[in-house]
């Protein structure tokens, strides 16, 4: 005769509470916690490359600083994201000294300048040169020379930073 | 008075289990936002000094007054390589001809040898009256950025056994001639 299953069902204990085992799984989020506070900088936030160009790659281990933007793009120059003269003017002219970019600098000299009086927050003259890695040498030294002629001599060519 | 039975010895340990929930939680937002702001790409700057300008021509103040003398080092980038020179000569390519460093077969700036002389010449001059961070570095207009850029770079350092030497970490950009 087959065997007929009890149909009081001692044994069967209802639904029984599943625990999980979180802890490999917390050994992983601390790992991974410790390893990205590890890795946070704000450093890097501290310059945004620009979208319209490809900064070249260096060797060079200083870390980068907050001064006035200056963009060269494949098309445009641009102070602090506002477009300020087009390269292929820039190309064409025989002068070095560039002058749209020029005034634009000189305008944030004498802001800086004020605020070195009023403030007491001292002009140091830095600017942050982002450069496409395409951009021909002679775009290359008028930028240079504009710079210096308007009062920021303190170049920061800013690269990305080989591994 | 009645006897009490010790309580001791039927106390059974309980299987406490951590209340991990809030942790977790604090994870779940962390990790995202710690992966967000991470940052594989590290960025860096060259620092280039000019003096001051203070009037006068432009060539002043590419070109300062103070490298006019001395060793007066140069590295020009042109299309064919590199040439270096002094303020009295120029370093000739022992093959003779061209520039002192010529480019490679396949097109590319030989950097290696370009910071290998320059280690050479900073080893000659190294504690002598010519010894000096300096170097100018002239090109040619249609020169790349980033070949002046790793031009620098040769120009900066050189590796040897892991351990880096400072060159010319200077550089004064010289437009030329024009």
């Amino acid at each position: 005769m087959a065997f007929i299953p009890s149909r009081i069902k001692r044994h069967a204990t209802g639904p029984k509470k599943v625990a999980l085992n979180l802890t490999s799984m917390m050994d992983m989020f601390t790992i991974i916690l410790v390893f990205l506070l590890k890795s946070y900088s704000t450093e890097n936030l501290l310059i945004h490359p620009s979208n319209y160009l490809t900064l070249p790659s260096s060797t060079v281990q200083n870390p980068p600083e907050v001064a006035l933007d200056v963009i060269v793009s494949k098309e445009w120059i641009m102070v602090n994201n506002e477009p300020v003269e087009r390269i292929e003017k820039v190309n064409t002219q025989p002068s070095l000294v560039i002058e749209a970019l020029r005034t634009a600098l000189q305008r944030y000299a004498i802001e800086a300048k004020k605020m070195e009086e009023t403030y007491g927050v001292k002009f140091s003259g830095k600017v942050t040169i982002q450069g496409d890695k395409d951009l021909p040498f002679s775009v290359f030294s008028k930028i240079m020379a504009t710079c210096g002629q308007s009062e920021f001599p303190n170049m920061r060519l800013v690269v990305y930073q080989k591994q | 008075m009645a006897f009490k039975p010790s309580q001791r010895k039927s106390r059974t340990v309980e299987d406490v289990e951590l209340n991990l929930f809030p942790l977790m939680n604090l994870m779940c937002v962390l990790i995202p936002m710690l992966l967000s702001t991470v940052s594989f790409i590290k960025i860096g700057v060259i620092e280039l000094n000019l003096p001051q300008a203070v009037g006068g021509p432009v060539s002043e103040t590419v070109l300062p007054k103070e490298a006019q003398r001395g060793l007066d080092l140069a590295v020009t980038v042109t299309s064919t390589g590199f040439y270096l020179s002094s303020s009295q000569a120029v370093l000739v390519n022992p093959e003779g001809g061209g520039p002192t460093i010529p480019r490679l077969a396949d097109g590319n700036y030989d950097f290696e040898q370009l910071n290998q002389k320059l280690l050479d010449v900073k080893k000659r001059i190294a504690g002598g009256p010519l010894d000096t961070k300096k170097i100018i570095l002239q090109a040619e207009q249609n020169i790349q950025y980033q070949t002046i850029v790793n031009t620098m770079d040769a120009a900066r350092l050189a590796k040897i056994n892991e351990t880096n030497y400072e060159l010319f970490p200077e550089v004064l950009i010289s437009v030329g001639i024009l």
